[in-house]
């Protein structure tokens, strides 16, 4: 698993490398302290030696120095890896999105794929923090204890290292004990929010029919789980405090009483062994070495905790991008004539049903062409396929004489232009926007797209004119004048193919005729393929697809189709009644 | 007569009582804070102790015996004490654990009384608070602010007490060794407690910078992946990673900054207490040797080297603990805004309900009211007159309204965006309150029927449906608690929802899951319009239910639309004009005002704004 995050890494290898380095420095001159600490009460205080407090105390403050220093140096690097870490991640995952195709993002969800990006990343970051800092600091500072240690006086500080699995096992079964109720805990906390979310976007048909109480008690089942589970899961924790105490208080009852027979032993003599200064230094390792026990034990529980976002995020890195370049792609289409033959297709390899039933249908290039069929008749899908926004599942589609698939994906996509059923603008300015499709757009291009797309209109009232500003997904203009700037944007790409997904559904008739009528005329050798629910809309097309349950069941021209298609006379009669 | 109140907004500043609220929730808690309390300073007396421990066996039971006989030293006091220390740590442990898991009760109690507050509060929150505040920033009064008081509860608050106590018995243990050493003390702890106030405010600053950082950094990558299609379709990857870019090397730069100061802080913090450690050794020894009065608290004594050693070991624990207190108290405070948020939230004011016209259904199709007095079946006639209402002061959404609907009628508005379609049928279940004028329901001012009733009476069929994750069937159920499988299943029907329902593999069991229930927008539709069906009301609000069904189903579902607005009172708002053609009266809004009314061929006659919509000469959205 760690393979995907490897490269990540491997950037910040130097400072990760460097500040592990002084980390070691800093731990050393830490735990040499309390050793030179002794010796300033052994052979200071307790001799009444002023001449060796003074000694002891300075090599101590210099030592001190030199441990601020190294830990300043270290948290430089540390800050400096962890960050890098977290930018290069995150850069990485966000290129890795842009090669997504319309499957992948599908498969995840948008919003899931903002969180992964987000709020996951973030605890990736930490934990990476985490490990490079807290793990390698309180690992040597557990190695330097059990090394004076055993350094002062093996024969107690043997004793330090039974403790060492005494609290290993207990820590683990308490976490094998805590881990499955924090999971549940977890998951009821998840419930809630789901059941909270949904009650403050549906407040209006809770209030409508008076689900106060019902919504209430729904909420209050998930409490009630999140205090059962809380309380039991932290009540293991909360164990663990006493066992520390314990392991604590165990070391210093047997130093004391070992300690105390080997210093009468000794005579208090440092050169025959114990002395109380080294008895002193041996609890503070002891206390140390606990410490850092503990630490890395939670340094293991949010490891667990972040897990899932570890993985989440793993997930989107390792995601195979169904979509790819061919290996030696075309980079020119030729013209927009379109070709579908034997065409299959299914959202899901695992779908039953196909959406799209043995499509074969000729468009030729310059023609205008509509498209008309019930909800779920596979009309958007059958457009998704031309700049292969989808693949096909069989045959295939044939854009200016050659397959989609031999293209290459931005010389194909450059060239059709489609403007999507659900349209989104993104923050920024009118400008700016209409850019989203053509970077190298002039005024002079934007006005003449936006007059084509009937939109120069009311962009021209605005105080601001093109400079006039974009809330975050459009939300400060109306659907029809959303769907004017989608369609504006799309012309401004000067596309071969421009293909309308029900994009004047908002539009009033006469706009609708309109910018219909523009791109007839001004677009006269660009395909034109025009998706509508409104007959209206399509009867003056020089072809019609009549599409029902995934198959074409007819294509010809208005007048044809009204003499020979009952649906579409159907069709025509219910909207013309 | 206008009734204006102030639904919605929080009744009084709660900003200076937050932290006192707060300590009041726990003192709720007497007997187990009592209990907590006592066992609490048990455990540090006996924390504290333990750290004297080895000095006391040294000075009062290793260096008497080391003067005695090699060969025969008498470990019998020393044994006595080794035992009555263990039976202190073991009274020390007791008391930890009990007071760790009565901390645990507390906190959750806490938390869940104040969780339960809020979520009894949403229910009673008046519309107008949610459409003021945004979804996001509701949600986050309830998971993020929910969090961190957990975590000042659970973890701060405790940690912070435990400190304080051991902070008091240290200070005073010190102060009955030496005066004069803590004389030194509080000089270096004064040069502490401004490093860190120093720092505090400086990083401060940096964090809020990186929240700033990192919020634009989100913001955008939200965008962008909500917008991912449209970065497809025009080709935009490669400006969308520079753009990216650029906002990422932003977020990198002002975290190494604000990140660095406060990793450098433990360690500076670190080197602080020890180099105290070594100014205490310098002082203790001067004075020890000098033979300076030492002043303490129980009188004046000699330093003895066994007091030096003892000032030293307190003196290491007192600068840690400072170090901790201090890092501890900028993240109270901080977690302190999170309280208040969820207090202003508890005490924002919630709906008012003063009805007290009761309205009851008494079988299908049948309703009755009744005041206490006398109980009448209800029509369902609902009049507004004269009625004019604004969301915000001196800004009319409507005006001068008069609307008459009798039952078994069908009224449609129609009208431009923000012409105030929607806002009528607000008034009407009283989501908002009018400024003016009256609306009465089979004559009865609307105000004085009991909320829960009016609304039960009048089901409202939104355009954006909101589906409740679970099956479908009790999703249907949702508009009638009690209705049977089969009464879901014939309102399925009615609205030719039953055909794709079947086809489902699950069929009425398949589970919705918030919005990707992989049913389309129209059949969504469907099944709230059968939600409303199952409701069985006497009057009905179609607000675009069938915007998103395509013209030929909505041809096929109409007849069953037919029969359940047989016999009740109906307002449509439609902005495709076919589905409210046959309307009884059609209102055309503009403006906050009706400006014509007549049925579809009246109004077609006239030339006037219906005529214009109808035929497209002008937009209507």
């Amino acid at each position: 698993m760690l393979n995907v995050f490897k490269n990540s890494i491997l950037k910040v290898k130097k400072e990760s490398l460097l500040s592990i380095f002084f980390i070691l420095f800093e731990t050393g001159f830490e735990i040499i302290v309390p050793f030179m600490m002794a010796k300033l009460i052994d052979l200071g205080i307790e001799s009444s030696d002023m001449h060796n407090v003074y000694k002891f105390g300075f090599i101590i403050i210099a030592l001190v120095i030199g441990q601020a220093l190294s830990g300043i140096f270290c948290a430089l690097f540390a800050v400096r890896a962890g960050t890098g870490f977290a930018f290069d991640l995150r850069e990485r995952l966000f290129r890795k999105l842009q090669t997504f195709a319309f499957a992948n993002i599908d498969k995840f969800s948008t919003g899931s794929l903002v969180t992964r990006s987000t709020t996951d990343i973030a605890n990736v970051q930490r934990s990476f923090q985490m490990v490079i800092r807290g793990a390698v600091r309180s690992l040597s500072m557990c190695f330097f204890s059990l090394y004076f240690a055993f350094s002062i006086n093996a024969e107690i500080a043997k004793y330090f290292t039974y403790m060492i699995p005494a609290l290993l096992i207990s820590f683990i079964l308490l976490s094998k004990l805590a881990m499955p109720i924090f999971e549940k805990m977890f998951n009821a906390f998840d419930s809630l929010n789901n059941i909270m979310s949904e009650n403050i976007h549906g407040i209006r048909v809770v209030k409508t029919f008076n689900r106060e109480d019902y919504e209430y008690n729904k909420m209050k089942k998930s409490a009630d789980d999140i205090y059962d589970y809380s309380v039991k899961a932290e009540t293991y924790v909360a164990l663990w405090d006493p066992f520390m105490n314990i392991s604590i208080y165990t070391i210093l009852i047997i130093i004391s009483w070992i300690g105390a027979k080997a210093i009468i032993a000794s005579g208090n003599n440092p050169e025959l062994g114990l002395t109380t200064g080294k008895l002193m230094s041996l609890i503070t390792y002891g206390l140390q070495m606990l410490m850092s026990l503990m630490f890395m034990s939670m340094i293991y529980v949010m490891l667990v905790i972040s897990y899932a976002s570890i993985k989440r995020v793993q997930e989107v890195l390792v995601e195979d991008t169904r979509i790819k370049n061919p290996e030696n792609p075309i980079y020119e289409v030729k013209d927009g004539s379109i070709e579908f033959q034997n065409v299959n297709f299914k959202y899901k390899e695992d779908a039953k049903s196909r959406v799209l039933k043995d499509i074969n249908i000729k468009i030729n290039s310059g023609e205008m062409i509509g498209i008309i069929g019930g909800t779920g008749s596979g009309k958007s899908s059958f457009v998704n396929l031309i700049p292969r926004l989808y693949d096909t599942t069989d045959g295939k589609v044939v854009v200016g004489g050659q397959n989609v698939k031999d293209y290459d994906l931005n010389t194909l996509r450059k060239s059709i232009g489609i403007v999507l059923q659900k349209n989104v603008l993104f923050s920024g300015t009118i400008a700016s926007n209409l850019r989203f499709g053509n970077e190298n757009a002039t005024t002079e291009d934007m006005k003449e797209a936006c007059d084509i797309a009937s939109a120069l209109e009311f962009i021209n009232e605005l105080p601001d004119g093109f400079d006039s500003v974009v809330e975050q997904s459009g939300n400060n203009f109306s659907g029809g004048q959303k769907q004017r700037l989608s369609i504006a944007r799309t012309i401004l790409k000067k596309p071969k193919i421009l293909i309308f997904d029900d994009s004047t559904s908002a539009v009033d008739t006469k706009t609708d005729a309109k910018i219909r009528n523009g791109i007839k005329n001004k677009l006269p050798d660009t395909t034109k393929i025009i998706i509508s629910q409104r007959i209206i809309s399509i009867r003056e097309c020089d072809k019609i697809i009549v599409m029902d349950n995934g198959r074409v069941i007819a294509y010809d021209s208005h007048d044809e189709l009204l003499k020979n298609c009952s649906l579409y006379k159907e069709i025509y009669d219910v909207q013309n009644s | 007569m206008a009734r204006k109140r102030f639904a919605g907004e929080p009744v009084k500043k709660v900003k200076r009582g937050t932290f006192t609220r707060l300590i009041n929730h726990i003192l709720e808690h007497k007997i187990r804070l009592i209990f907590i309390a006592i066992s609490m300073i048990g455990a540090t007396f006996v924390n504290v102790g333990s750290s004297l421990f080895l000095k006391i066996a040294i000075d009062n039971y290793i260096t008497p015996m080391l003067l005695q006989d090699k060969n025969n030293v008498d470990f019998g006091p020393f044994k006595t004490a080794v035992t009555y220390f263990g039976i202190m740590l073991v009274i020390g442990v007791l008391c930890t654990l009990a007071y760790r898991l009565l901390m645990v009760k507390l906190s959750n109690g806490i938390l869940r009384d104040i969780r339960e507050q809020m979520y009894e509060k949403m229910q009673k929150l008046p519309l107008k608070f949610f459409d003021t505040n945004k979804a996001g920033d509701i949600m986050s009064r309830y998971t993020n602010d929910l969090d961190t008081l957990r975590q000042v509860v659970s973890e701060s608050l405790p940690q912070t007490i435990r400190g304080s106590l051991t902070f008091i018995t240290i200070f005073a243990s010190m102060l009955m060794l030496s005066i004069n050493l803590f004389i030194v003390v509080i000089i270096m702890v004064l040069l502490m407690i401004a490093f860190t106030k120093w720092s505090g405010s400086r990083s401060l600053k940096l964090y809020r910078k990186t929240q700033a950082a990192i919020g634009g950094l989100n913001g955008y990558v939200e965008e962008m992946v909500l917008g991912a299609k449209e970065v497809k379709v025009y080709c935009y990857e490669q400006r969308n990673i520079d753009a990216f870019g650029v906002k990422n090397i932003e977020w990198a730069n002002a975290v190494v900054k604000a990140d660095l100061l406060s990793n450098i802080l433990f360690p500076f913090m670190n080197s602080l207490g020890n180099i105290l450690y070594v100014f205490i050794a310098f002082a203790g020894g001067a004075m020890a040797l000098s033979g300076i009065t030492n002043y303490t608290l129980a009188g004046p004594t000699v330093l003895t080297i066994g007091t030096i050693t003892s000032f030293m070991t307190f003196t290491k624990t007192f600068s840690s603990l400072i170090g901790e207190l201090s890092s501890q108290l900028p993240y109270l405070m901080q977690s302190l805004s999170g309280a208040e948020r969820i207090f202003d939230l508890i005490d924002t004011s919630p709906e008012i309900d003063e009805g007290h016209y009761w309205l009851e259904k008494v079988g299908k199709n049948s309703w009755q009211w009744n005041n206490g007095e006398k109980t009448v079946p209800l029509v369902g006639n609902i009049v507004l007159n004269d009625v004019n209402f604004s969301y915000v002061e001196n800004k009319p959404v409507l005006k001068h309204i008069n609307v008459y609907a009798d039952k078994g009628q069908k009224v449609a508005l129609v009208g431009a965006t923000g012409a105030g379609k929607t806002t009528i049928t607000n008034l009407i279940n009283r989501f908002y309150e009018i400024d003016d004028g009256t609306i009465t329901y089979d004559g009865i001012n609307v105000i004085d029927i009991k909320k829960k009733d009016l609304r039960e009476s009048l089901a409202i069929v939104l355009q954006d449906v909101n589906l409740f994750t679970g099956t479908i069937m009790e999703n249907i159920r949702y508009g009638k608690l009690d209705a049977t499988d089969e009464e879901c299943i014939a309102a399925a029907k009615l609205v030719y929802a039953d055909s794709f329902i079947e086809m489902l593999p699950d069929g009425y069991n398949t589970i919705i899951k918030g919005d990707s229930g992989g049913l389309s927008q129209g059949q969504k539709q469907l099944i709230s319009i059968a939600r409303a069906a199952v409701a069985d009301p006497p009057c009905l609000i179609l607000d675009e239910a069938t915007s998103s069904i395509d013209t030929r189903t909505e041809k096929l579902v109409q007849k069953g639309m037919d029969s359940i607005m047989q016999g009740r009172t109906v307002f449509i708002i439609a902005h495709r004009l076919s589905t409210i053609r046959d309307a009884d009266v059609i209102m055309v809004m503009k403006n906050g005002e009706i400006i014509e009314r007549g049925t579809h061929e009246s109004l077609l006659e006239k030339k006037g704004h219906y005529y214009e919509l109808y035929t497209g000469k002008v937009e209507i959205d």
